[in-house]
């Protein structure tokens, strides 16, 4: 009866954690168009493009559609030839002018199939004037023509351009980020409980769930880097929750510096305590503060360090949130461990 | 309550009467700061001039402010501040600071526009700025002067300590002094400056609010 | 001694990673960057192994520590 008190939550997290890296690893993304080539078209001639699907299956599918979309308006294509399971070329007759009220040049080039779903990249092809000669092209644009969509079937990961399978990392390396908040509000807790009781226990559990927060910070500070090299060019870009998670570290680092700094255990405790909650409380208007100030690179940008409901779909959260509490958990583990390591140290010196 | 805060603010100002030459020791690091940025800099745009400002501001208030904790730190003084409440201790302490850093900003501001020429329009503004600028640091940093008094190589600590908490702080306060380098008042400036006042008076009611729970922490035992 | 440990593999981690940019600069975009993913899970795998390690020092020298306590009672 005991094991399954002291171990439940322990291995609950476990699960969570496994649960989490398996159906975060594993689960397909949807399909996606990489590129499409030629990028730009005259209008009222033919043009062919040669685009790539990702993890599409083209030579399984019988029935291709394709469109090229402009606002409202689209045209569809004249043939589509099948290359392979990811290529295939597609025919349009462009028309002769922009459709009626649209400025937009930039057309969203759709293709549909019954295995593959819908997908689509958005400006894919931008319209110019024609340059020597008029166009031939009869065609002309159709207002709400695309209908009866199909659907991808199973369980998948929304596609990206230039996220591609990186979309992945939301799980590991955004999941650390709010683990770490998590962690830190418990250690916070810990230091008020200090403070009002006196009892060592919870300044060892104040430092200790501290130092697990640092873990993750510096973790997702080091795995946020590696991300951001390969999507947006640099480890470091001086971005609002880099910024921020950099200056949640310095505010816990100097935590320890402090602890260190003071010999007497009981002033130490006191004081560690008193700038745990005060430097706490001094976070809080960053997360507000900051974004003011500066544009961020990061999705749901604006204030809100939650992801918006554009970055993260419903398939999405049914990993995102248990991981989270995987991580929580098995930080919270880790910090008990250490914790107790104290309370022993303090029993034998 | 309050008459405390001001035997206590008494106290502290008869002090610092009598170390005179700590308040201009103060001042002459202001003045060489000044002289060393004059020296590096030839010409200084609005925008560097407005970070460089508080950029001094922010170094001599948390020397300032670690004065007021460290000056005469000896038994009398714990017994003294024994008699009285935290809380009152921290509003004299808090006041005596602010009065200090308004007083040291208004000088700053006077050498720096004496030197440089001053690229300021909106006078108003940036007076406003420099009242809610004292009033922040010197909220944020009592509290961790107080801690950082309490360690050794309390200087190190004190910065350690406070630079980051001070961040949201400084960058409102120099995102809302660029507003005074178009000419104007107060009542002229869009939203966006009356944001960073509204989010300059938050911040300042919450460090206040939070430090005067914790400060009778420090030194009750 | 240990710090000088840390500084050359980091060292050898980042000329290796410059190398491997050199040779073939896709390597980590390929296949849908998926060796991103990777190098995260790696990253993250590292991190906790490390910190791990401390703890184990931290706890065999009170181990120690409770040793020497109970020889010398005896």
């Amino acid at each position: 009866m005991n094991l399954v008190k002291n171990w439940w939550w322990k291995i609950l997290g476990m699960l969570l954690l496994i649960y989490g890296f398996a159906a975060g690893l594993l689960l397909p993304l949807k399909t996606g168009i990489t590129d499409a080539s030629p990028f730009t078209a005259e209008l009222g001639k033919n043009i062919s493009i040669q685009s790539s699907g990702y993890n599409t299956f083209y030579t399984a599918s019988e029935e291709h559609r394709a469109w090229l979309k402009l606002g409202d308006y689209s045209i569809a294509a004249n043939s589509i030839e099948v290359l392979s399971d990811q290529g295939m070329t597609i025919n349009f007759d462009i028309p002769q002018e922009l459709p009626i009220g649209i400025e937009e040049r930039s057309a969203t080039l759709i293709i549909d199939n019954e295995l593959d779903g819908t997908h689509l990249l958005p400006g894919a092809v931008y319209l110019n004037e024609a340059k020597d000669s008029l166009g031939t092209s009869s065609k002309s644009w159709e207002k709400d023509a695309i209908k009866s969509l199909n659907k991808q079937e199973g369980i998948t990961f929304p596609y990206r351009n230039t996220l591609y399978e990186t979309i992945r990392n939301t799980y590991f390396h955004v999941s650390l980020w709010f683990a770490m908040m998590i962690i830190f509000v418990v250690g916070m807790v810990n230091s008020i409980r200090y403070l009002s009781s006196k009892k060592m226990i919870f300044d060892h559990k104040a430092s200790s769930f501290t130092s697990v927060g640092i873990l993750f910070g510096i973790l997702g500070l080091l795995t946020g880097a590696v991300w951001a090299k390969h999507t947006w060019g640099a480890y470091w870009s001086w971005d609002i929750k880099q910024n921020m998670t950099a200056i949640a570290l310095l505010i816990y680092l100097a935590y320890f510096v402090l602890r260190a700094s003071i010999p007497d255990v009981d002033k130490k405790a006191r004081l560690a305590s008193v700038y745990n909650i005060f430097a706490f409380s001094a976070l809080i208007p960053l997360i507000y503060v900051i974004p003011r100030l500066f544009s961020s690179l990061h999705p749901g940008n604006g204030g809100n360090p939650a992801f918006g409901s554009q970055d993260l779909d419903n398939t999405m959260r049914l990993v995102f949130y248990p991981i989270i509490i995987g991580w929580t958990l098995f930080g919270w583990w880790i910090a008990t461990i250490k914790s107790r390591t104290k309370t022993l140290e303090e029993k034998v010196s | 309550m309050l008459k405390d805060i001001i035997n206590l603010l008494k106290y502290e100002f008869t002090i610092e009467l009598r170390q005179a030459h700590a308040l201009g020791g103060l001042l002459l690091y202001v003045l060489s700061t000044l002289f060393i940025i004059f020296i590096s800099f030839s010409n200084v745009s609005g925008p560097i001039w407005i970070i460089l400002y508080w950029i001094i501001v922010l170094f001599a208030s948390v020397n300032a402010i670690l004065k007021s904790f460290t000056h005469e730190m000896g038994k009398r003084r714990l017994y003294y501040f024994s008699l009285v409440n935290g809380s009152a201790l921290y509003i004299s302490k808090v006041v005596y600071n602010f009065i200090i850093l308004f007083i040291l900003s208004i000088i700053n501001f006077t050498i720096f526009g004496a030197i440089s020429g001053s690229p300021i329009l909106n006078l108003p503004l940036f007076l406003l700025a420099i009242l809610l600028g004292s009033l922040g640091l010197s909220m944020g940093l009592t509290l961790i002067a107080g801690i950082a008094s309490q360690s050794s190589n309390n200087g190190t600590m004190m910065t350690i300590l406070g630079f980051p908490i001070i961040i949201p702080i400084l960058i409102s306060l120099i995102h809302m002094s660029a507003y005074s380098l178009q000419a104007g008042t107060i009542a002229s400036v869009g939203a966006e400056a009356n944001g960073d006042i509204m989010s300059l008076l938050g911040i300042i009611l919450l460090l206040f609010a939070v430090s005067i729970i914790l400060f009778p922490f420090l030194w009750k035992n | 001694m240990k710090k000088r440990y840390i500084l050359f593999i980091l060292g050898l981690v980042l000329n290796l990673q410059a190398f491997a940019q050199g040779e073939q600069i896709d390597f980590m975009r390929s296949i849908g960057k998926i060796y991103v993913v990777v190098a995260v899970i790696l990253v993250i795998l590292l991190g906790l192994f490390y910190y791990l390690f401390r703890m184990d020092k931290n706890l065999t020298k009170l181990e120690n520590q409770i040793n020497r306590d109970v020889r010398a009672k005896k």
